[in-house]
């Protein structure tokens, strides 16, 4: 009789624990995965990754193509469909790995807006200060550097 | 009995240390879990301080080290032992001793005039009222007790002044001990406050309380508390590129515009702003909350809820871009949309489509229009044989009895008349705006039909009466009218019919066929069920009606006044359509519950619901879609407080009953005729494809405006910046310009006057500018030679060459400059060089900031390019 009751006693208490136990864990467990979860592309990536870019990204190319792409190609190989094949010197290439290494972002960041004569190449490029606000540039400049195929 | 409480006792004693420990356990993870747990907007927010920390500190140590290489601290020691020495100067006994002796006599005298004031406030009060008295009663003591209380006023006066008097050599002195003190100290801080400055900035970040942050939006009953997490929104420094630490992209354009203590952030964003627990709740991606957070590409649909212009809203680009495709499939004819109330015809006119088009081509057409052209802009509505040929038969039965074809492939054409047609077809450019054989359309907007099978499709006498009177066959054609002769029409539909055929095309009713009756019922029942009066107008088919099979299964309008205007769903609010209320039907386990979901799936496959649906496939490329999904995704009911509104220019002037712009007199005819605005825009109606020309009457010349006019050539050679070409699509061989319209041969109708007159009067009068002067200032000390030699060396030295030609060399990005002196008035070219951005906000040139000394003698030298009048045709 006392082996019955302490085996309900057991029974009852491993059940009861296990209730509390599962209740705890639950909330906690949610809010561990929410703090691991990090800046990863959401799931509705059906197609049309390009939207999926961050604003950064797609606002760079967006003023790339239309200011920049005339003469450095919309691919960055210095050679602007129309006319970036003509010109000399040809305009940079920023798909070469090597080059783009040795220009540091404020490098570029003074050739966009002083121009290239400002850091000390041929004037064709023209000084794009007053054209761009600093975000704007920055975000060219981040487009740039996926050109070398990041 | 006693062993038995004892044998009871353990059992009971370890439930009940177990049951104490978990009770302590529990106490203490509901205190970590209300303190931390349920708060991770702490950690974030601690996180972030500690990365801003790192930056800063970096930054700082990077300053410090230009600081030290500057040479900067090398002065400032200098300085530094500077100022000790005049401290050390200063402390001596007789300098400090006569420092407190002159501090102690200047702060008596001081003492001295504040009690001398204090005492002249005092009677000066009581002349005051004795003056008041006078003036009133006008007693002759009064007086007198005023006289002597001007006395004693004049006598402190004199006190006062006296006592400054003294002051003021004493305190020079004391000035001149402290030595070159202050100036040094001055320098000092001058040199260390970029420094200092950064070490506060570390300091203050250090101290930062880590707290809810939340933006009040009291009206519209908002408390956004986004940035207890994304603690570095605000930023002018990019911390870290992992969120939540990033600061807001182009901040200057949407911080800037948007105060986010005025605005807050779910506004735009959407989500649900008052959560702070978890992601998910914050986000609003949870069941029951309607708004979740707009995702990537998605956020620009927001500018729709306030903004009634986004053509050149800085920020709204990609979202204005995106609007472009309910101008192309026209969405706005089926659906009631805001702003899209007044946009013409998508398809042309069915009436007399009977006299046009051979019934084997209507056939094919209506059960899939990509099989006639790729370029098709009709959705496919999945018509049986049987309903094709009903519908057709109805369309045909306007205009005559049979069903007919004409095959003009057994007829030899007139070679002579075909090869005159092809040099007048690329004369007049025609391939600006149709494609045929996989070249032209570069006027992507126009939607022009392709004409690479349009031997098969219409008959030549038809096509005759179009191309010599557009507008005759209905009112909204697009098509210009180009004022060729008969004879050179003839030959252009020669050259049309001749060449572009559809070898595969099958006409079967050569012999013409009676339409019978009951078809042509049955086809006005199947166009009143798919509403294809709401794309092309049909006589007789204006209003909306319920079609009789319709009607025959119960589907009818629940009042007389709530006949829809459009055959489709009203989107004025897509957005905001419970998600309850869409019908997903049997998609509901394919696709997630939610409203754009639901918007994807009905673009990718309109029919794929349930049965019964009417919506016909557009065929939308998947990018189409998520861009088409994501502006209906902005049409909400969105509770905006008004003064958030920036309502469109038409609904200003609509407030203001100021009618909309409209062109008049002989110049609306020849607009009517030659349609301008197919390509330019004039006061804001048009399009963007060729040159604006608002302020045309006071940008060109008038002499050059007529030549070119009679016969335009090249300008610019890329017309456009490359990427809108589309030269991926097609190739375009030679430069785009404008097509010969055969203007300066045409009267316009009616009048006796020439249309060129007509068309250079009306700019020199109405497309005036006030912006741009008629004379360009002049400068005194420097010749006209010198200027011109000046403006020479600035444009070599600047690299206008780069993108503007003259001559021979130069290149191909901007206008051709060879000619621009006779081609652009002066006042024009000294406006445009100060803000190139002012008349064409996307344009490329870039604003290089010249003083108006540079714009002049610039200006001088560009107005010496001519050519001679010669070459003046030919550039």
């Amino acid at each position: 009789m006392q082996t019955r009751n302490n085996i309900i006693r057991i029974t009852l208490f491993a059940a009861i624990s296990g209730v509390i136990i599962s209740g705890c864990s639950k909330p906690q467990s949610k809010n561990a995965k929410s703090g691991a979860h990090t800046a990863a592309a959401d799931s509705s990536a059906a197609a049309g990754a390009e939207q999926e870019l961050p604003f950064n990204l797609r606002e760079g190319k967006r003023l790339y193509n239309h200011y920049c792409a005339i003469c450095h190609g919309e691919t960055g190989d210095g050679a602007g469909q129309y006319y970036g094949f003509g010109l000399s010197p040809s305009p940079a290439r920023f798909t070469d790995k090597a080059f783009m290494k040795t220009l540091s972002d404020e490098t570029m960041f003074k050739a966009i807006s002083e121009g290239s004569a400002g850091v000390g190449k041929s004037n064709m490029c023209p000084p794009w200060g007053k054209t761009f606000e600093k975000d704007e540039i920055d975000c060219i400049i981040t487009h740039i550097r996926t050109l070398t195929g990041n | 009995m006693a062993n038995e409480n004892k044998n009871k006792a353990p059992y009971r004693a370890y439930l009940f240390v177990f049951l104490s420990i978990s009770l302590l356990a529990l106490s203490a993870w509901v205190i970590w879990n209300d303190e931390f747990g349920l708060r991770p907007w702490k950690m974030y927010q601690k996180e972030f301080k500690s990365l801003k920390h790192d930056n800063l500190e970096k930054d700082y140590q990077k300053a410090l080290k230009d600081f030290q290489k500057s040479g900067d601290a090398a002065r400032l020691a200098e300085l530094q032992q500077k100022l000790k020495q005049a401290q050390d100067h200063f402390k001596k006994k007789e300098v400090h001793d006569r420092y407190l002796q002159l501090s102690a006599r200047i702060n008596d005298l001081k003492t001295g005039i504040a009690e001398n004031q204090k005492t002249m406030q005092t009677i000066r009060g009581q002349f005051l009222e004795t003056e008041y008295y006078f003036t009133k009663n006008q007693k002759p003591e009064d007086k007198a007790k005023m006289d002597e209380l001007q006395k004693q006023i004049d006598a402190i006066d004199k006190k006062i002044k006296d006592l400054k008097t003294r002051l003021t050599p004493l305190q020079t002195e004391q000035l001149g001990l402290m030595g070159d003190i202050p100036a040094i100290e001055a320098k000092i801080e001058a040199l260390q406050k970029p420094l200092a400055e950064k070490k506060e900035r570390i300091a203050n970040n250090n101290s930062a309380p880590v707290e809810i942050r939340q933006r009040l939006i009291g009206d519209a009953n908002k408390a956004d508390r986004c940035e207890s997490c994304h603690a570095g929104i605000e930023d002018s420094k990019n911390v870290s590129s992992k969120q939540p630490y990033t600061r807001h992209p182009l901040s200057f354009v949407y911080l800037g515009n948007h105060d986010p203590s005025k605005f807050g952030c779910t506004f735009c964003h959407r989500g649900q702003g008052r959560a702070t627990t978890t992601i998910e709740k914050a986000h609003g991606n949870i069941r029951y909350w309607e708004e979740p957070l707009l995702k990537r590409g998605m956020t620009q649909t927001s500018c729709l809820n306030c903004h009634g212009d986004i053509k050149n809203l800085r920020g709204a680009e990609h979202i204005h871009q995106s609007t472009e495709l309910i101008r192309k499939y026209g969405c706005y004819s089926c659906h009631k949309i805001p702003g899209y109330e007044s946009m013409g015809d998508v398809g042309p006119e069915l009436t007399h489509v009977g006299m046009k088009v051979n019934y084997s081509w209507v056939l094919n057409w209506l059960m899939d229009p990509k099989n006639y052209s790729s370029m098709a802009r009709m959705p496919k509505f999945f018509f049986t044989k049987e309903q094709a040929e009903a519908v057709a038969d109805y369309l045909f039965s306007m205009s005559g009895t049979t069903r007919h074809d004409v095959d003009y492939a057994s007829v030899t054409p007139d070679e002579k008349l075909v090869e005159q047609g092809k040099i007048l077809w690329s004369q007049a450019r025609c391939n600006l705006c149709h494609v045929t054989g996989g070249r032209g359309g570069n006027h992507i907007k126009m939607y022009a039909p392709e004409l690479s099978k349009v031997g098969s499709k219409v008959n030549k006498a038809w096509l005759f009466n179009w191309i010599k009177h557009p507008n005759q066959y209905y009112a909204g054609a697009r098509m210009p009218q180009f004022t060729f002769n008969d004879q050179e029409i003839s030959a252009l539909v020669e050259y049309l019919i001749s060449t572009y055929t559809d070898d595969e095309a099958e006409l079967q009713y050569t012999t013409p066929k009676t339409i019978s009756a009951g078809s042509i019922k049955k086809g006005k029942d199947l166009i009143q069920q798919y509403g294809c009066y709401g794309c092309h107008k049909i006589e007789g088919m204006e209003m909306v009606q319920v079609a009789p099979s319709l009607r025959a299964q119960g589907v009818t309008f629940l009042k007389s006044d709530e006949m829809r205007e459009k055959i489709g769903t009203e989107l004025t609010s897509i957005g905001s359509k419970p998600v309850e209320m869409l019908d997903f039907g049997k998609m509901k386990k394919e696709i997630s519950q939610d409203r754009l979901s639901y918007l994807k799936q009905k673009l990718r496959d309109p029919r794929s619901f349930r049965l019964g649906l009417r919506m016909p496939d557009f065929r939308l490329a998947e990018k189409e879609i998520n861009e088409l999904a994501g502006v209906l995704y902005g049409f909400t009911d969105a509770h905006v407080p008004t003064r958030f509104l920036v309502p469109s220019k038409a609904e200003i002037d609509k407030m203001a009953n100021v009618p909309p712009y409209q062109f008049t007199g002989d110049f609306a005819k020849v607009i009517k005729s030659v349609k301008c605005i197919n390509c330019h825009s004039i006061k804001g109606i048009g399009e963007d494809y060729a040159p604006d020309l608002t302020f045309a009457g006071s940008k060109l010349q008038e002499k050059w405006m007529r030549s070119f006019l009679a016969n335009p050539d090249v300008i610019r050679p890329l017309l456009q910046q490359m990427p809108n070409l589309g030269l991926k699509t097609s190739t375009v061989t030679g430069k785009i310009t404008m097509p010969r319209f055969n203007l300066n041969k045409k009267i316009v109708e009616d009048t006796n006057k020439s249309d060129v007159d007509v068309v250079v009067n009306y700019f020199q009068q109405e497309l005036l500018s006030p912006d741009i002067p008629k004379n360009i200032p002049t400068i005194p000390d420097m010749s006209m030679e010198e200027q011109i030699a000046s403006g020479k060396n600035l444009y070599d030295q600047k690299g206008c060459v780069v993108c503007h030609q003259i001559g021979a060399s130069g290149g191909a990005v901007g206008p051709n400059l060879s000619n621009v002196g006779n081609r652009l008035n002066p006042g024009f070219i000294f406006v445009h060089l100060e803000n190139p951005r002012r008349f064409k906000p996307d344009i490329v040139e870039p604003t290089y900031g010249f003083t108006e000394r540079e714009r002049i003698v610039l200006t001088n030298y560009l107005m010496t390019l001519k050519l001679n009048n010669s070459d003046a045709n030919k550039k």
